[in-house]
């Protein structure tokens, strides 16, 4: 026994909703181009006692020690009120090196100034990146039930994204934002596919032209996700310095599982109900 | 073969050859954050004139120059902020002391001016002298004269030097320097005989501020990204190991959903092809290929596959009887999904931070390569295809 579309469509957008409700409650984690403050990656030479290192470096700051083939990699974060320069002489203390550049290291840092404008920029990016989106899938439609679907599966994939990043830790940053302005194109490239091989074309009834859209569109988002997937175990067994890639795959990975139900469920329910029902009613 | 004579194929293959040439001539370029160095973005207090803009670029290079590096980029973005790129391991905290500095320096005695800035003719690198570690300078005459009528008279006076208003050092002054004759020769000490690294990063901030004059604005630091060249390389490795990787898995994929290699041959040619144009590109424009435009490319070749697989299907799909309405409708998809990613990175654009203007930059260029060239050539293949079979 085949589910009603009608049910199917409303899965994802109950999904949506726990994500909202996931993000609001648990919150999301920012990194430090949100927060401000100061990154330092190093390679450490052997494996270190993260406590011990701590005792070197001044109060407030975050340590993190990640595995990999290539390494042991040390992190270390603080915000803005410590002194990066005793975190740089206390490193160098613990590890007996005249330069960090003996210990392969990066280092980032954000003043608050620019990490507020980060937020108040970024979110004025991100909304007038959706609001250009939607205008140009209503230009192409010229129909609004049809292009509010397009929309509505685009703003879902967002949601259950951010959902997924808020339960994984995955920050938001600079790269994050990127990937979920990618996963807006990506998502809409399949909606639009669907929508004009439902509407525009004239072979087959609406059942066979879904049928021949999925396949088409399932075959689009499992390349990339696949890509994603690889992208996602390469850096992080290979190259964790890459980190920054590593949380792009992630995002994008979660956010097309999601597209793959908000499309062939909800958008294709729409599109369905609007064609046996909404227009019968003309 | 009339598959080679075919206009769109002959673009693609002109612009791939091209691309080919500016890359073996030119080289791709990275970014900092690749091939290891430091970034520092810093943001004036106020808005600034074009004129003053200048004046700060070239204040910050001389100073960086001072202090020994040469090979470094400056340059001003929109009206508030300065971008310097020194593409090799430094000591990040003594150039930010530099940077920041504004230079305005003014020696008092009794609150009398007795020097500027404006008046020291030559200065010397930081070093010990027998007064304590510090910076040697000299005078011009007219300075010199000035200090002379200033000082006359005050011996076991202080002399108190400011450097942004801030109290640098206060030497008493010795009776040799207050008989009113002008003396051309000082010294500013910040320590006595064992600097540590803060007076030494101080020393090199008044040093390289003094010899380059000061700066019209304040300016502060916004942000800072330092990558060891070594960490860099890995980083590139490591991208075009999981590229490679990533590339073989979507090729699998294509295979088990096509299986016929004259349809996955053309769609990873393709593929191949986009990325060679955008390389050649950024390699025209020299654009440095740093960590977000490296998104960009991914974004880029993943939607041109996207569309490849699009036309494909269109074009073989049963009873599409006319190829050439099949493919205007794979357009019609190809256009609105392009004209929606484009649509989505133009905010992108008026917005200050940088990291993101160059994602949008490269995607676009990605997706507008795609659409014109790219995309109608794989389509022309597909074309001859679905007629042969």
């Amino acid at each position: 026994m085949k589910l009603d579309y009608k049910v199917l469509a409303v899965i994802p957008v109950i999904l949506t909703l726990l994500s909202a409700v996931v993000v609001y409650v648990n919150g999301l984690k920012e990194s430090i181009d949100v927060s401000g403050g100061v990154e330092i990656t190093v390679t450490a030479p052997k494996d270190v006692d993260v406590e011990k290192l701590k005792e070197y470096l001044p109060p407030g700051v975050e340590v993190r020690k990640s595995y990999s083939p290539s390494g042991i990699f040390i992190i270390i974060r603080a915000g803005s009120d410590v002194d990066s320069e005793e975190i740089l002489e206390g490193l160098k203390k613990f590890f007996q090196v005249s330069s960090l550049e003996e210990l392969k290291y990066s280092q980032k840092e954000i003043s608050p100034t620019l990490s507020e404008r980060f937020w108040s920029e970024g979110l004025k990016a991100m909304a007038f990146a959706f609001l250009f989106m939607a205008l140009v899938v209503y230009l192409v439609f010229r129909s609004p039930v049809p292009s509010l679907a397009v929309i509505l599966a685009a703003l879902s994939d967002i949601v259950i994204a951010l959902g997924f990043m808020s339960l994984f830790g995955i920050p938001i940053s600079t790269a994050t934002i990127a990937a979920l302005l990618m996963l807006l194109g990506y998502s809409v490239d399949t909606d639009i596919l669907l929508t004009t091989r439902v509407l525009k074309r004239k072979v087959g009834d609406i059942e066979e032209r879904i049928r021949e859209a999925m396949k088409t569109g399932i075959t689009m988002s499992l390349t990339t996700i696949v890509a994603m997937l690889v992208l996602y175990l390469v850096v992080t067994y290979l190259v964790p310095a890459a980190i920054l890639l590593r949380d792009i795959a992630l995002v994008l990975l979660f956010g097309l599982i999601a597209d793959l139900l908000t499309t062939w469920w909800t958008n294709v329910g729409i599109l369905k109900y609007y064609l046996s029902e909404w227009k019968k009613g003309d | 073969m009339d598959l080679l004579r075919d206009s769109k194929i002959l673009i693609l293959l002109v612009s791939v050859l091209l691309s080919l040439l500016i890359i073996a001539f030119k080289g791709v370029s990275f970014g900092v954050d690749l091939s290891g160095g430091t970034v520092i973005v810093l943001k004036t207090s106020e808005p600034v004139s074009q004129e003053n803009m200048t004046v700060i670029v070239e204040v910050l290079r001389s100073r960086l120059n001072a202090y020994g590096l040469s090979d470094i980029t400056i340059y001003s973005r929109g009206n508030n902020e300065v971008v310097v790129e020194i593409p090799k391991d430094a000591d990040v905290e003594r150039i930010k002391k530099i940077l920041t500095q504004q230079g305005v320096f003014v020696a008092k005695i009794d609150n009398v001016t007795a020097y500027t800035g404006r008046d020291i003719e030559y200065v010397e690198e930081p070093k010990l002298t027998p007064n304590g570690y510090g910076v040697v300078l000299k005078l011009t005459e007219e300075g010199a004269r000035r200090f002379a009528k200033v000082a006359y008279g005050k011996a076991g006076h202080r002399v108190e030097l400011y450097m942004d208003g801030k109290l640098i050092s206060a030497p008493v002054l010795s009776p040799s320097l207050a008989d009113g004759r002008p003396h051309r020769d000082q010294i500013i000490t910040v320590a006595g005989s064992n600097p540590t690294k803060e007076d030494i990063d101080e020393a090199w901030a008044i040093y390289t501020a003094l010899k380059s004059g000061s700066l019209p604005v304040k300016l502060e630091i916004e942000y800072i990204y330092s990558i060891s060249p070594t960490l860099g390389e890995e980083f590139i490795k490591g991208a075009l190991i999981a590229g490679f990787f990533a590339f073989l898995a979507v090729g699998i994929v294509i295979a088990i959903r096509y299986k016929k290699p004259s349809i996955v041959i053309p769609i990873l040619a393709t593929c191949i092809s986009e990325i060679l144009i955008i390389l050649g590109v950024a390699s025209l424009i020299n654009w440095k290929l740093d960590l977000p435009s490296i998104a960009g490319i991914i974004a880029s070749v993943g939607t041109g596959v996207d569309d490849q697989i699009v036309i494909t299907d269109e074009t073989l799909a049963k009873g599409s009887k006319k190829i050439k309405s099949s493919i205007r409708r794979a357009f019609f998809i190809i256009f609105a999904a392009a004209g929606t990613t484009i649509a989505a990175m133009l905010p992108l654009f008026v917005m200050s931070i940088g990291m993101l203007k160059g994602f949008a930059i490269t995607t676009i260029i990605g997706v507008l390569i795609g659409v014109f060239i790219t995309r109608p050539a794989f389509a022309r293949i597909i074309q001859y295809i679905a007629r042969r079979s």
